[in-house]
């Protein structure tokens, strides 16, 4: 099978499973479609794994190669081609085997679910998109996958659209990513305008001419042409990826099935946004101010949604808002031009918090959906495996020295201490916080879910039982990846693995500085042990401990002194108010006032229905010209004869 | 001496006539049918004359057709009137107003 | 050698000899069978198809001038004749079902639509014009007396006498002005027309003259108004005849003379048609609007589209000929099927007479209502119908010879004029109607009719043989 068959075959054989079962699943048994489906993703996690060895074998070179021309437009070649290169093949060994994961887990999950097939269907879909969108070699194609992803997550969010709530969150995903979306239009857009190709290639062979650019966007208003581009694809990713301030929709789409939240909303799609603009990074290395208006966007994300976690009751909304936290912290990495630290961080994110989320959904189908942690407890004797991976994933989360969270996050920290862009030492103690918050709420909710007593009825306690091995096996494997996953940094970060596919800039020598640092894994755990944040992180776990394992009644006697902080965090800042009350209130009083003076009277009433009314006017006084005598009508004619002679006869 | 343009003007009143026959005459509807016989009865003379001064006779076989078809059209116009006058008990053009608008 | 010539003279002339025996024959056998029998339409689609089988033939792009020049077999008459005898037969088919109810003389209808066709054929290959004469003449009188068949209606008896008074007046008017034009050229035959002395006030009386004939025909403002009433006023089945197949013969008439025989006062009749033109759509699409009656509404209808075919005809080159003649092809393709549709209603014991009778259609007969919505949809020229392509081609004949203001002004019409034709699918699917549907489809009548509607998709998504056809048979 020559290289171009192995990546189309990693690409369709997904979609096949998907058409398959979505169109002609009234005619398959359940297992059928499980089947199929997971045999397609099987199928792209084995393709991906030969492409993977492929390009090992020819030392990462790229590949990049055309597949189909869909459209010639002017000088806009319009067209399917895949560019594989070790980011790519990075995010497709990722994408596939979660998905794989997550295949598998659905099986037990949404065992009982009416929309069984349906489901498999999707997420089948989803996983062809994904491999769309980080296989694509153009803007096209990408942007393709880009909102390919964005349906099927819409369509996954609302996936129980029986309930309001579903309805209401998928709605709210689909337009706060419209608003991301519509900056990234406009950066391709202006890529477009400025470099007459949508080709990866070409696009980034331009770039270093366009340094002195300037898009005018009034007379006296400029702005300089790669800042406006960087930055306007960088809000697509903070749709996507959702980066403060369009962060809201992440957590309101924990209303979807499990399984999604951990293939769509943590692994995978949410990291599209930090893959796109390590893939963009010939185009950000040219723009300082993008890459600072970054590192600081992905410090507030970091820093501030990971306070939200504190407050959390919701399992799944603890991890949700961690996964925030995190992706802020790989868009953190991508400022400071470490575009390999933050695709490795996605790496191992996309592991310990895709098994922290199944592990979530674990307890929740235990507890025969109940996400309250204030409702659980002690579920450590019940469920073994879950409170074992959990455990595990936690500790990946948290960043403990040795598992594999520990390697990226410790990194970026490291990176951002080493970065000399203006600000970094402000967010370098962001970031730092960051690993004190992290580990307080990830404590917080394993000790509330797993250990102390049962906050339920003994007889509910009673029947919680560990879940079946559909369930427990992707846990396994997904926990053995989140304590190994790591130890690639050696090959991955200081090796050539990402040499030929992402390009930094001279003067952002973060991973040079980084790379005389780095003295072997070994070295690297040693020095953990030692290092300022695992100082911060043994406080955050003691202090959790302290509060909801030793002396539960800290919290309580705590609360009328952090009132204040508690009241703004529990409203998260106040931005669903913002959004819902503020803008989308003043966008439906703006529509109103529109509809009813510019539409109803102005356009309705004086354009339409004034014309409609005039030509029906003009219509019944024309009609009494046919007045029904037939002299009259010979006389039309011979007007109109004579009306013709005369006008000639004038005339010559 | 008489000319072609003295044959041509006789054609045009004639023809003059049988149009303003046909929008004047507001009462009969054999008034309208005569009217069209005269109009081409123009035709005929203009093509005559143009047959004579030509030296061709394509113009005097024109004016047998259309002799011919004017006959026939007289038939078919006199059918109709008949069928008229038993539908609508009158043959009065200005009673024939039916259909308008 | 003469003989010989005579021989391929008479060859040529088989479609034409075989129709005019069989009309004959269609003529005699009416009194002699009952009332019931079905040989009379029997017969009449077999002469047809006869009529068609032997008038069809590929394009050779050669013309070859017959009986001393009188007659012209050529490309265009090929395409005009087969398309004219197979529109024929589907009105035919059409009819028969509303012959029967009312037990119309069979005979008559079924010859005198021969007859018509045979003068439109005569037209359509006519040289000299003579022939153009005679042509319009049978055409015109087997007309009148379809339009008055019905003997017991005073409303057709009104339609038919105004229908004969106008049509004599304006073939009056084209005589005068074909007398005028053998005075001063000297010859009647088509291709000969030519004037040696510099363009005097006479010859372009005679080319207003002759216009004048043709707009009559066509039913271009204001020479239309005949069209309204005779629509209304004809029975059925007639109505259907007059509004499909005579376009086409009205389309080759007007070919024959202004592109064969007066393409040098092209300039002349090009400002009187543009006058025509302007007229026709404006008084065609809006005084539609004001419409109850739907075949009277059909009959403005039919003037707004007389309007864009004379856009296309006065551009004067062959983009515009071909233009125009897609669009009357395609305008008795719809027109046929929309009258096909009224008649299948009318068997179906549900007449659609006037607008609201159209209310609920689309509960009622859902089938019939969606082929009438397709058809509407064409005819407003909306995509995914061929009339889209239909009017698209005028208006890129009219921009590409700059004429971008009439093009202007004809898409402004067709807005207009879209108004009514959806308000005729608003009628069918927004509005109630208590009548039930009980009767069923007549199965020959409705297959044919769904296959002739979904003609108008059909031949939006594979337009490129017909547009060829039309480009090739014009010079």
């Amino acid at each position: 099978m020559s290289f171009v068959q192995l990546c189309l075959t990693t690409v369709l054989a997904p979609l096949f499973g998907s058409i398959v079962v979505g169109l002609f699943g009234k005619w398959l048994s359940k297992s059928h479609a499980h089947l199929i489906t997971i045999a397609g993703v099987g199928i792209a996690l084995i393709a991906s794994g030969l492409v993977f060895y492929e390009l090992f074998q020819t030392e990462y070179a790229p590949q990049n190669f055309s597949v189909y021309e869909w459209a010639k437009i002017g000088g806009f070649s319009l067209g399917v081609g895949f560019l594989i290169d070790s980011l790519t093949v990075i995010m497709m060994l990722v994408v596939t085997s979660v998905s794989l994961m997550v295949h598998i887990y659905t099986i037990g999950y949404m065992h009982d679910d009416p929309g069984y097939k349906r489901f498999f269907s999707y997420i089948s879909l989803f996983t062809f998109s994904m491999l769309m969108l980080v296989m694509s070699n153009n803007f096209l194609q990408l942007f393709f996958g880009w909102e390919a992803v964005g349906l099927v997550s819409y369509l996954l969010i609302g996936f129980w659209y029986t309930r309001p709530s579903a309805i209401l969150a998928n709605i709210k995903a689909f337009l706060v990513n419209r608003v991301g979306d519509f900056g990234f239009l406009l950066g391709i857009a202006a890529i477009a305008v400025s470099t007459s190709s949508l080709d990866y290639a070409q696009v980034f062979a331009a770039a270093p001419s366009l340094t002195e650019s300037q898009l005018t966007i009034t007379n006296s208003f400029q702005v300089p042409l790669l800042t406006f581009i960087c930055i306007a694809l960088f809000v697509g990713a903070m749709g996507k990826s959702a980066q403060v301030p369009l962060h809201v929709w992440l957590p309101d789409s924990m209303e979807g099935p499990t399984p999604i939240s951990a293939l769509i909303h943590a692994a995978t799609m949410v990291t599209a946004g930090i893959f796109m603009v390590a893939r963009m990074s010939p185009l950000f290395e040219l723009s300082e101010t993008a890459l600072l208006f970054i590192m600081f966007v992905g410090a507030i994300t970091a820093f501030f949604m990971g306070l939200v976690a504190m407050v959390q009751d919701d399992i799944k909304k603890v991890v949700a808002y961690s996964t925030l936290s995190q992706l802020g912290y790989m868009t953190v990495a991508l400022g400071v031009s470490a575009y390999s630290l933050a695709i490795f961080h996605l790496y191992t994110h996309a592991f310990f918090k895709a098994l922290l989320f199944l592990a979530a959904g674990s307890v929740i189908i235990a507890m025969h959906h109940e996400q309250n942690i204030r409702k659980m407890g002690g579920l450590w004797k019940r469920m073994p495996i879950t409170y074992v991976t959990s455990l595990i994933g936690t500790l990946a989360l948290i960043g403990f020295p040795a598992f594999s969270g520990f390697f990226s996050k410790e990194s970026i920290i490291e990176a951002v201490h080493l970065s000399e862009l203006p600000g970094a030492h402000y967010v370098y103690l962001m970031v730092l916080s960051g690993v004190f918050i992290t580990a307080f709420y990830s404590l917080r909710l394993f000790i509330l879910v797993f250990h102390g007593k049962p906050r339920m009825s003994d007889e509910n306690y009673s029947h919680v039982n560990e879940t079946p091995k559909v369930v427990t096996v992707p846990l396994i494997v997904l926990a053995i990846c989140s304590v190994f996953a790591g130890y690639a940094i050696e090959p991955m970060i200081y090796g050539d693995f990402f040499a030929a596919s992402i390009r930094v800039g001279e003067q952002h020598g973060v991973m040079t500085k980084m790379a005389e640092h780095f003295h072997g894994v070994q070295a690297m755990i040693t020095h953990g042990f030692v290092a300022t944040a695992f100082y911060l992180l043994l406080g955050g776990v003691l202090l959790a401990w302290l509060c909801y394992s030793l002396v539960p009644s800290i919290p309580k006697l705590l609360a009328p002194v952090l009132a204040i902080p508690s009241f703004i965090l529990a409203r998260k800042y106040g931005c669903d108010w913002l959004y819902i009350k503020g803008f989308a209130r003043l966008g439906v009083g703006v529509g109103k006032v529109a509809s009813a003076l510019g539409d109803r009277i102005l356009i309705d009433g004086l354009m339409v229905n004034g014309t409609a009314s005039m030509v029906r006017g003009v219509s019944m006084q024309l009609r009494k010209i046919q007045s029904g005598y037939l002299y009259q009508y010979a006389f039309a004619m011979i007007i109109g004869l004579l009306e013709l002679l005369t006008y000639f006869y004038y005339q010559t | 001496m008489i000319t072609i343009t003295h044959f041509l003007v006789l054609g045009a009143i004639l023809f003059s006539l049988a149009v303003t026959g046909i929008f004047m005459n507001r009462k009969n509807l054999i008034v309208l049918l005569m009217s069209i016989e005269l109009m081409l009865l123009a035709v005929n003379i203009n093509f005559v004359a143009f047959s004579y001064y030509l030296n061709d006779l394509t113009g005097q076989v024109f004016v047998f057709f259309i002799l011919t078809v004017a006959a026939a059209e007289a038939a078919i116009g006199l059918a109709i009137l008949v069928v008229v006058f038993r539908n609508c008990g009158t043959i009065n053009v200005q009673d024939l107003d039916e259909m308008k608008g | 050698m003469q003989i010989e010539t005579m021989i391929i003279e008479y060859i040529l002339a088989v479609p034409e000899i075989v129709l005019l025996l069989g009309a004959c024959l269609v003529l005699l056998t009416g009194p002699f069978v009952s009332a019931q029998s079905h040989w009379t339409f029997v017969l009449t689609q077999a002469v047809l198809l006869a009529t068609l089988y032997l008038c069809a033939r590929p394009f050779t792009g050669q013309a070859i001038e017959l009986f001393n020049d009188f007659y012209i077999d050529d490309d265009l008459s090929v395409l005009a004749k087969s398309s004219m005898s197979a529109f024929m037969m589907v009105v035919i088919l059409y009819s028969r079902g509303f012959i029967n109810k009312y037990n119309y003389p069979r005979g008559e209808y079924y010859s005198l639509a021969l007859f018509s066709l045979l003068g439109m054929m005569l037209i359509s290959s006519a040289n000299h014009l003579l022939m153009i004469y005679l042509g319009l003449e049978l055409l015109s009188l087997s007309m009148y007396a379809l339009v008055a068949m019905n003997r017991d209606d005073s409303v057709s008896s009104e339609a038919a006498i105004k229908y004969f008074v106008l049509g004599a007046i304006a073939s009056g008017f084209l005589l005068y002005g074909i007398s005028l034009i053998y005075g001063l050229t000297g010859t009647l035959f088509l291709s000969e027309l030519s004037v040696e002395n510099e363009i005097g006030l006479g010859i372009i009386a005679a080319v207003i003259f002759i216009v004048i004939g043709l707009a009559f025909k066509l039913g271009a403002v204001p020479f239309h108004m005949w069209l309204p009433d005779v629509y209304q006023g004809a029975p059925l089945p007639v109505t259907l005849l007059v509004a499909s197949v005579p376009k086409i013969a009205g389309l080759l008439l007007a070919l024959r003379l202004l592109m064969d025989g007066l393409q040098f006062m092209h300039e002349y009749w090009q400002q009187s048609l543009v006058v025509l033109a302007l007229l026709s759509l404006a008084m065609g699409n809006i005084v539609a609007i004001a419409q109850t009656n739907l075949r009277r509404m059909l009959g403005y209808s039919t003037i707004g589209h007389v309007g864009y075919i004379l856009l296309g005809l006065l551009v004067g080159n062959q983009d515009g000929y071909s233009a125009a003649l897609f669009y009357t092809l395609i305008y008795a393709l719809m027109s046929s099927a929309v009258f096909g549709v009224l008649l299948c209603a009318e068997r179906m014991n549900h007449p659609l007479e006037n607008l609201v009778d159209l209310q609920g259609l689309g509960k009622i007969y859902p089938w019939l209502a969606f082929l009438l919505l397709l058809l509407m949809f064409s005819m407003a020229g909306i995509p995914m119908t061929v009339g889209f392509y239909a009017k698209l081609n005028i208006l890129q004949a009219l921009v590409t010879s700059g004429w971008i203001e009439l093009a202007v002004f004809a898409v402004v019409a067709s807005v207009i004029g879209a108004f009514y034709y959806l308000r005729v699918i608003k009628l069918m699917y927004f509005e109630e109607s208590d009548t039930q549907g009980s009767q069923p489809m007549p199965a020959g009548h409705i297959s044919v009719l769904s296959i002739h509607a979904l003609l108008v998709v059909g031949l939006f998504l594979f337009p490129q043989m017909l547009l060829e056809m039309c480009k090739q048979v014009i010079g």
